[in-house]
This record gives structure tokens, sequence and C-alpha cells, in this order.
């Protein structure tokens, strides 16, 4: 993006257990703080000239959530009583990578319905 | 009765995760068209341009009633909001822009009833109490803008934190609740698009959470 000066967004996928502590999934939110620092030292970096932003969804209807939650989707630890499904996800990282993101250089996005983990 | 449940191998969930609606195809809708034809409150503390609020009920094609305000709200002026539109308001959209009279004691000593942040609770206290007696699915999004001045930041970390509360206390009754505080530089038709976002059937996952948007 430097190299082509065209400037841009990168959006990067954290977790909510990456901001709290999660029984069974140290190295995972070990890897996701990861991403949330990472995201956090490159903005600065670049300054602005390439927008870095991270999300952390919370329970998603993936493979993945299968482990935490079963089959049972009613997801009675986030505020909205459902799990999240992926496409929701996404229309959050597309509203990011849209006008909205120049002013959030450098944060999380918590996308959790406020996930009690 | 969920041990039952379990062991029959059913599964309830209160909010079915797959939404049959079919939304309005608005390709410049910030909210998927989810907001279509729906009834938006928007309650300010300061005149919006009206060039932009057209342009955004153009793109969302919601049914906006706005409300200018520089005291107290009350169910009254809600209603007289609403007296042109058919059915309640299910979104509710607050534009506040920072004002300078902060201080919870004025210098004689006495509780200070015109400081912002008391104006904040008492328009969430009314537009709460108003959603909840809808019984509606509903959303209330809050758009604090400051200048970056200590008394303002300390505002907009409140706002942050009622919403959190409130988000979590407004749970049960199906009321999703977020926002945004922003400074003087984005712009309001960006702030506004965010709303769309935020109140959407898309923003239902950021339910307690602040966008902080600054340059």
């Amino acid at each position: 993006m430097l190299e082509n000066v065209v400037g841009g967004k990168i959006v990067n996928i954290s977790s909510i257990c990456g901001l709290t502590n999660h029984f069974g999934y140290t190295p995972y939110g070990i890897s996701k703080t990861g991403v949330i620092e990472f995201t956090k030292h490159v903005s600065k970096k670049y300054d602005g000239k390439v927008i870095f932003i991270s999300v952390a969804p919370g329970s998603v209807a993936t493979q993945m959530g299968t482990r935490h939650f079963g089959g049972d989707i009613s997801g009675t630890s986030a505020l909205t009583y459902h799990v999240a499904i992926p496409e929701e996800t996404a229309a959050v990282v597309c509203f990011l990578a849209g006008e909205a993101g120049n002013y959030l250089n450098g944060q999380t996005v918590v996308a959790s319905a406020a996930e009690r983990v | 009765m969920n041990v039952i449940h379990r062991l029959l191998k059913r599964f309830r969930s209160p909010n079915p995760i797959v939404d049959k609606d079919v939304y309005s195809n608005l390709t410049l809708s910030h909210s998927g068209g989810t907001l279509a034809l729906s009834n938006v409150l928007i309650v300010s503390n300061e005149n919006l341009p009206k060039d932009i609020l057209d342009e955004w009920v153009r793109k969302e094609e919601a049914d906006v009633s706005t409300l200018n305000l520089l005291d107290s709200l009350d169910r009254e002026k809600i209603l007289d909001a609403g007296n042109s539109l058919i059915g309640p308001f299910t979104h509710i959209i607050n534009i506040l822009y920072a004002e300078d009279n902060n201080g919870y004691l004025k210098e004689d000593g006495k509780y200070n009833i015109d400081e912002q942040m008391y104006k904040i609770y008492q328009w969430h206290q009314e537009e709460v109490d108003y959603l909840v007696c809808n019984g509606l699915d509903a959303t209330i999004c809050t758009v604090f803008i400051d200048d970056m001045t200590d008394g303002h930041f300390s505002i907009g970390n409140n706002v942050a934190m009622m919403i959190r509360g409130l988000a979590e206390a407004l749970a049960n009754h199906r009321i999703i609740c977020n926002g945004i505080v922003a400074d003087r530089e984005v712009s309001l038709r960006l702030l506004l698009d965010s709303t769309a976002f935020l109140s959407s059937k898309y923003g239902q996952i950021m339910t307690g959470e602040i966008l902080r948007m600054r340059k």
C-alpha cells in the first residue's frame, strides 16, 4: 500500500478472548492479544498512512464455537441472547473498512454483544 | 425445563439466529436496508443541517422525526414528534454536542441541574421508559461530540460507561444500546451514517459498545 502510495486500511480479526480471560482458551487468548497489540504498534509506526484496526468478536457460530457452546446457539452469555453469525462480524469489518475507519486508527472494536466470558 | 430440553437435544433461543425478514435493497444504505420504513427519532441539542438529514433519510428510507432540545425531554415531546407517523418509534438517535455549562456544583454551592451529564441521563431515562412501554425491539444510539477539553473528556467517558450499563439492563427488554464519542473534526454526515449502522440489524453485536472516533 505504501509503495503504491494509495494508503488503505487493514482490519485484523482478534477476539474477545484477547481482552478477557477464558478458561481453556489461554493460548488462543495470548495469540489474539498479540493481534491487538500488533495493531496498536503498527498503527503508530505508519502514523495514519495506512489505517490499522482490530475487531474483537465474541462467540460466533463457527466450527470452533462448537467447542464452547455445543449445539446450543441460544448464546446466553451475550446480551443479544444469540450467538453471532459470521455475516454479522463481516458487516462490522465492512463498516470499519469504510470512511468511519479513518477515525479509528489503532483501536480495537469489540463486537461481542458485551459477552460475559 | 432446560435440562429436559437438553436431554431432548432441543435448544431454545429467545432471538432466532435466522432472520426471515426481507429487507429493502438499498445500495447506499449504511444499515443494509434494515432501517427502511422504520420510525426513527433524532434528538439533538443543536439544529442539525437539513440538507444532511434529508440526504440521510433518502439513503436509509426511514421515517424520521427530529427534536431539538435545550432542556429536559418528556413523554409528550416524544409523542408529539411521532404524531405524523404510523406506529411508535423503534430507533432513537441522540446527537449531543458538548456544552460549556458543566460542573457538578454552581459557584453558590448548589447542584447544577443544567450540567450536561444530568441532561443526558434525563433524556435516556425518558427514552428508555418510552421504548420499554412500547415493548418492541428497539435501539438507542447516542453520539457525543466534544471539543477534546478535560471536562468534555470526562463527560464522554461518563456517557460510555452509562451506555455500557444501560445495554446490560435493556437487553432483557430487547433494546440495543450503543454509541459514539467523536470530536468535531468528524463530519455529521459520517456520524449519521455510523449511527445508521449501529442502529441496524448488523449493529446488534455492538451493543454496549462505544466507538471513539478521533482524528
